[in-house]
């Protein structure tokens, strides 16, 4: 009796072990792997760490571009996905930035979001120092009003005495972006925090909530289903499908689009030597030039805007400055 | 409607997508037998896999998976005392003792057919209310997650009568850790004492295997014999897990009452299946008859819980198909799956991809009747580790706790929260406080904060008591606090007259 119960947990232990094996070796730091060797680069699998859980937005584009990327590096190298969430970003990011500068780690940002940590003093990590491989997405964002609200164009936001904001958090990219569109435009806002982005434009949707300031693929099936009115479009350029709202440029605060963007950013540690970078970096502009990616990219509704590491470093510096304007701002409710 | 419905129930019952469901429900066993494992994990590692499949089919994988690891959970909470899922907690009340008393047959049984009606009858009244998702998921707003969580807490009072002063202590002691962590009104941080791990709270997983896996552990240790009490006289027998099945039927209206509360408390976002099975079996204390055997190895303690935590993903796939709010980590997993396979939950996927709403309707049904298959096959198996001597079963635990916190997060510092729970989880069950009313502190502990602030921010106090839904939560929450001093005291006059 007892030696049949024994292999039966032995075999879940074993499962256990297998399982474990799957998602844990790339934890190993042994092998040794001289940083000029790039031809045999790269000689394990490569860790991509995604500072957030799986399963949201950062999280599905880092698995959809994985695969892509490991098709065009040398020596049949793979990716591995590997999601460390929590501190705002603290546990991945600092993870990235002191792993083995040999390129065998790579990570995602989001930028200028990020930066909310090192302005306000609490970052564990220096977005400035990390190496860049490429901007995988830019979200623009749109300001929407409950159809509920009793507000109606931005006049009426300017006159109210209060107006209820449905945000994430103070330092979250769509909460900073609100609070600093709403200072240059003299808008009073009351904060009103929530779990997650669903979560504040469903609190919209409800009306208990005035003015949300989301991305514009998540905001347009609630603009199109008459739920959320579309006030101001954080872009460069009008949205094709509604070519009647504004950008924030238009309106004369230009400056703005710095802070309110969500660039999904591919980051390595610092050090990294260039060969390998470059390695890095063509994997990754072949990648988002495969038609086979453009296609599942445009299925799964990631707005199609990649850019080479130059500009995603170039984001990085502008996202900081930007933030570093708005620091009063942010430090206003610590 | 009708036509998509038929043609969609098609697909379910081709060769292929059986055979998927059937893996997918394999899996999920596996995964929620383990602890620390369960649906997030199971969905991450099997996400890859769909990229090549249709999108229909890797649906169906995937959410028989997640399906089958709320059963998987409820094996080790009868068998070892540990719950393998948090939906499973209160399980452990009764289903434990009807092992120790020599019939973990018994208590898999019931559990294996109140998960699978529970799904159907989440299913068929999600099915209904799909329609009307939208304003259903509407009438929700702070207040309502506000009483909720009230009434969450409220359970604790009631669960355990023996020891309700230490419950509420162990209450107020999970609701102190749930301010561990960055506030989530103003992001300050509240004791994170310098370290970043703490910035998110406690972790519920980790802390889960300290209290429950590693004291249990430590407990079986220190104990002669075998987990069975009963002297070796395990019915050991398909009948008893027959008798399992049979239970339910004999307390049929218990277990309507369970698969309802874990319906409506599913569609609630933000409050899941963790409080659902805690607050069914708080119902069924207070209302069933002879309360007093409960946590004593009654059945119906076995029923109420597992009925409602299977129903509720029904009722959570609401939030997740009308608004794309994930109600669990798996459901936030398996919104990634589906936007990598085109297809946006939100207003428009019921109008545009209607079909897919309902293969996974159809999917969750069969995926909870395929792993209670295979989990009632298996479990007469493993209703033989109650005979192991407990000093060759507690070292396996222990390293499979281990593993576990390791393994959720790939951190460190979660195998250490384990371990300080586990030493905290061993003095409670020594000192009759109970574990389950601090986990369920903890996980309410947020929702209530939070919602507090937005209900205060938002609409002002004055909002608790003028919505007829907030109302009415706090209504019943009063109601079930005081009937069981209103049974007890009737109780006392029948007799006296």
């Amino acid at each position: 009796m007892f030696m049949k119960n024994s292999k039966l947990l032995s075999i879940i232990l074993g499962l256990v072990l297998l399982i474990l094996a799957a998602c844990n070796n790339n934890e190993s730091k042994t092998v040794a792997v001289s940083s000029e060797d790039v031809s045999a680069f790269p000689s394990k699998e490569i860790t991509f760490v995604v500072p957030y859980s799986p399963g949201g937005g950062f999280d599905t584009s880092v698995r959809l571009i994985a695969p892509y990327m490991e098709k065009y590096l040398p020596n049949d190298g793979t990716i591995i996905v590997k999601n460390a969430p929590g501190g705002e970003g603290n546990v991945g990011l600092s993870e990235i930035e002191r792993a083995k500068p040999d390129g065998h780690t790579i990570g995602l940002a989001n930028l200028p979001g990020h930066y909310a940590n090192q302005v306000m003093d609490t970052a564990k990590y220096d977005l400035l120092n990390m190496e860049y491989v490429g901007n995988i997405t830019t979200l623009d964002y749109i300001t929407t009003l409950s159809a509920k609200s009793k507000y109606k164009t931005i006049e009426d936001l300017q006159n109210a005495d209060v107006v209820n904001a449905g945000v994430v958090s103070v330092s979250s990219t769509d909460g900073l972006g609100l609070m600093a569109f709403a200072e240059e435009l003299g808008i009073n806002l009351n904060i009103i925090t929530h779990e997650g982005s669903s979560e504040a434009l469903l609190a919209a949707v409800r009306g208990d909530v005035d003015i949300v300031q989301f991305p514009y693929t998540s905001s347009v099936d609630y603009i199109e289903s008459g739920d959320l009115v579309p006030l101001v479009m954080h872009s460069k350029e009008r949205a094709t499908d509604y070519p009647d709202i504004p950008t924030v440029g238009e309106l004369g605060y230009g400056d703005l689009l710095n802070v309110t963007m969500g660039n999904r950013t591919i980051i390595a540690t610092p050090g990294t030597p260039n060969e390998i970078l470059t390695l890095l970096r063509e994997a990754f502009d072949k990648a988002v030039a495969d038609p086979d990616y453009m296609k599942q990219a445009e299925e799964a509704g990631l707005e199609f805007n990649s850019s080479n590491w130059e500009s995603a470093e170039k984001l990085s510096n502008d996202g900081y400055n930007a933030m570093m304007s708005f620091k009063d701002l942010m430090m206003q409710d610590k | 409607m009708l036509d998509m419905a038929l043609s969609s129930l098609a697909e379910v019952f081709t060769f292929k997508s059986l055979l998927f469901i059937f893996l997918g429900a394999l899996l999920g066993l596996i995964f929620g037998i383990l602890p620390g494992l369960g649906g997030p994990q199971v969905l991450a590692l099997l996400m890859p896999l769909t990229f090549t499949m249709d999108s229909g089919q890797a649906i169906m994988l995937l959410i028989s998976a997640a399906a089958a690891t709320t059963f998987g959970g409820s094996i080790t909470s009868i068998l070892i005392n540990t719950p393998g899922t948090p939906t499973n907690a209160a399980t452990t009340f009764d289903g434990y003792q009807l092992t120790k008393q020599g019939r973990p047959g018994y208590a898999i049984g019931a559990a294996a057919m109140a998960s699978t009606l529970g799904g159907i009858f989440g299913a068929i009244i999600l099915t209904m209310l799909l329609p009307f998702g939208k304003n259903l998921v509407m009438l929700f707003s702070y207040p309502e997650y506000f009483m909720m969580a009230i009434m969450g807490l409220a359970m604790i009072a009631i669960i355990d009568k023996e020891h309700m002063g230490k419950a509420i202590i162990a209450g107020l002691f999970g609701l102190m850790l749930a301010f561990v962590g960055l506030d989530p009104v103003t992001g300050i941080e509240r004791y994170t004492f310098g370290s970043y791990y703490l910035w998110d709270g406690i972790q519920l997983v980790p802390m889960i295997i300290g209290l429950f896996a590693v004291s249990e552990a430590v407990a079986l240790f220190s104990q002669k014999g075998t987990i069975d009490d009963s002297g070796g006289n395990v019915k050991n027998s398909y009948k008893d897990v027959f008798d399992g099945f049979k239970s339910i039927f004999q307390n049929f209206k218990l277990f309507l009452k369970s698969s309802l509360i874990g319906t409506v408390i599913g569609i609630i976002p933000g409050v899941g299946g963790s409080v659902a099975n805690y607050v069914a079996y708080g119902q069924a204390v207070s209302t069933e008859k002879n309360p007093e055997n409960f946590g004593k190895g009654d059945i119906r303690g076995v029923i109420a819980p597992e009925s409602s935590n299977n129903a509720k993903d029904g009722g959570a796939l609401l939030p997740t198909l009308t608004f794309g709010i994930p109600g669990s980590l798996e459901m936030a997993v398996l919104l990634g799956a589906l936007t990598l396979h085109g297809i946006q939950p939100g207003p428009r996927m019921l109008l545009e991809n209607g079909n897919i709403a309902l293969l996974l309707i159809y999917a969750l049904v069969i995926g909870t009747v395929a792993s209670t298959l295979i989990g009632v096959i298996a479990a007469s198996q493993l209703t033989k580790v109650t005979l192991v001597k407990t000093t060759y079963i507690a070292p396996l635990i222990l390293v499979l706790a281990m593993i576990g916190a390791y393994a959720s997060n790939l951190m460190l510092a979660d195998v250490v929260v384990a371990v300080i729970f586990g030493i905290i989880g061993f003095f409670m069950v020594r000192h009759n406080y109970s574990r389950i009313a601090l986990v369920i502190a903890l996980v309410l502990g947020d929702l209530m904060q939070r919602s507090f602030h937005q209900t205060i921010d938002s609409v002002g106090v004055i909002g608790f008591f003028t919505r007829p839904i907030s109302m009415g939560l706090f209504v019943i929450t009063i109601l079930v606090l005081i009937l069981p001093f209103i049974r007890r005291k009737r109780g006392v006059n029948n007799v006296s007259s």
